[in-house]
């Protein structure tokens, strides 16, 4: 640590070593010091057997956690490094792990984890399978051929044409207000909807299944 | 044994066990200490600890060695702890604030931690970064990572890296000033 050469006898204000700068400019009542002194001395021989003078009672209340301060110096210097020129980066001390694990916590984590890898067989998800794949791919063939067969039918306009607007009206409301009826019926449907959100959260697990380098952007990563 | 021999002796059924635990043996603690400085709490990162080991265990099998086998682990293992807060704000309905004070809370009254003064308002002035920064700062202050390995775990140039990086120091010494 760096000690600063003492300054008093350098000083420049050289108008302050006139002597006469240092006469009292203050005054006293007559006879206050004879009165102070009388007084003191009373107030001092009655408190002097007091408990104040026990030994026992000097010794302070506080106390510190030990070695506090051979460690305080050093908490000192390298809070006060950080905001000098090196900054956080040159500050090792800083770079200490402030965490720590209950004892033999990492002996107990490897067998804990062996336990549960172990007995796993490996499940193969069914989307993952050859005859799902066949079967979903067939489906679609199917669907996309119904759908692309022309209609021979009236067209839509045509049908509802046919039907009065008061009536669509009423049929619309009407489906409306059972949904509404149905949704609210329903319990938990909030939490419900929360599982949804956590299953798709949750899909980066698929993604590690399907592709295990894991070649997917961070959705969380934010500024 | 390199990390190429783990993952060999992974694929073959005799030695698969054996591989497993050296690997177990090399990475449980960064893993640990890197899950550890996101979620702060010993409990959780112990659940996600385990989690990303028995993710790399399913998938080790097909792990095809683009990239390092300790970088995949470490995106494993950061995704797992992103997700494992994403998750539980979500559950509890918080904002990005809740689960900052949450985790504040953790550092200043949660178990097993030791730090000094200093080094707890070091934790406290990481927390207030922006989850990048924060990554960034955390591979490359505690952990020593060079710019092109962080780069293929969070997946950001290695430019954008190094100006997250800046900022973040920037802001922790700030806050560091403050008294």
């Amino acid at each position: 640590m760096r000690i600063k050469a003492s300054m008093s006898d350098e000083t420049p204000y050289k108008k302050l070593k006139d002597p006469q700068l240092k006469n009292n400019i203050f005054g006293v009542p007559e006879g206050y010091f004879d009165s102070l002194k009388e007084k003191t001395h009373l107030e001092v021989s009655a408190e002097e057997n007091r408990f104040l003078k026990k030994e026992q009672l000097k010794k302070g209340v506080f106390n510190v956690p030990d070695g506090y301060f051979d460690k305080l110096n050093e908490k000192i210097i390298s809070a006060t490094s950080i905001t000098k020129e090196e900054g956080i980066l040159g500050n090792e001390h800083l770079k200490g792990n402030a965490f720590t694990t209950p004892e033999n916590y990492f002996e107990k984590l490897n067998a804990e984890i062996l336990s549960k890898v172990k007995p796993e067989a490996k499940i193969i998800p069914l989307y993952q399978t050859t005859w799902f794949r066949s079967v979903a791919a067939a489906v679609v063939l199917i669907m996309v051929a119904l759908l692309s067969i022309p209609k021979n039918e009236v067209s839509e306009s045509e049908l509802l044409s046919e039907i009065s607007d008061e009536a669509i009206i009423n049929y619309l409301e009407e489906r409306q207000a059972i949904e509404y009826e149905l949704l609210s019926s329903i319990e938990g449907l909030d939490a419900i909807l929360d599982n949804m959100i956590l299953e798709e959260t949750s899909s980066y697990s698929f993604a590690l299944n399907e592709n295990p380098e894991l070649d997917y952007d961070f959705e969380y990563l934010d500024y | 044994m390199d990390d190429h021999q783990i993952i060999e002796d992974f694929k073959n059924p005799t030695t698969r066990n054996k591989a497993f635990n050296v690997l177990l043996e090399r990475y449980q603690q960064r893993i640990y200490w890197h899950i550890r400085k996101i979620l702060i709490d010993h409990d959780d990162t112990d659940d996600v600890v385990q989690e990303v080991f028995i993710k790399v265990f399913k998938n080790l099998d097909g792990f095809r060695e683009a990239s390092q086998l300790y970088t995949w682990i470490y995106r494993i293992a950061t995704n797992e702890a992103l997700t494992f807060l994403k998750k539980r704000q979500r559950k509890q309905a918080w904002s990005i604030d809740d689960v900052n004070h949450d985790l504040e809370n953790k550092l200043t009254s949660g178990s097993y931690i030791d730090g000094d003064e200093i080094q707890v308002k070091l934790q406290k002035a990481i927390l207030t970064l922006p989850e990048k920064q924060k990554l960034v700062f955390n591979m490359k202050y505690f952990d020593d990572m060079k710019y092109e390995e962080i780069s293929e775990i969070i997946g950001t140039s290695v430019g954008g890296l190094k100006a997250n990086y800046h900022l973040a120091v920037k802001k922790i010494e700030e806050y560091l000033a403050q008294d």
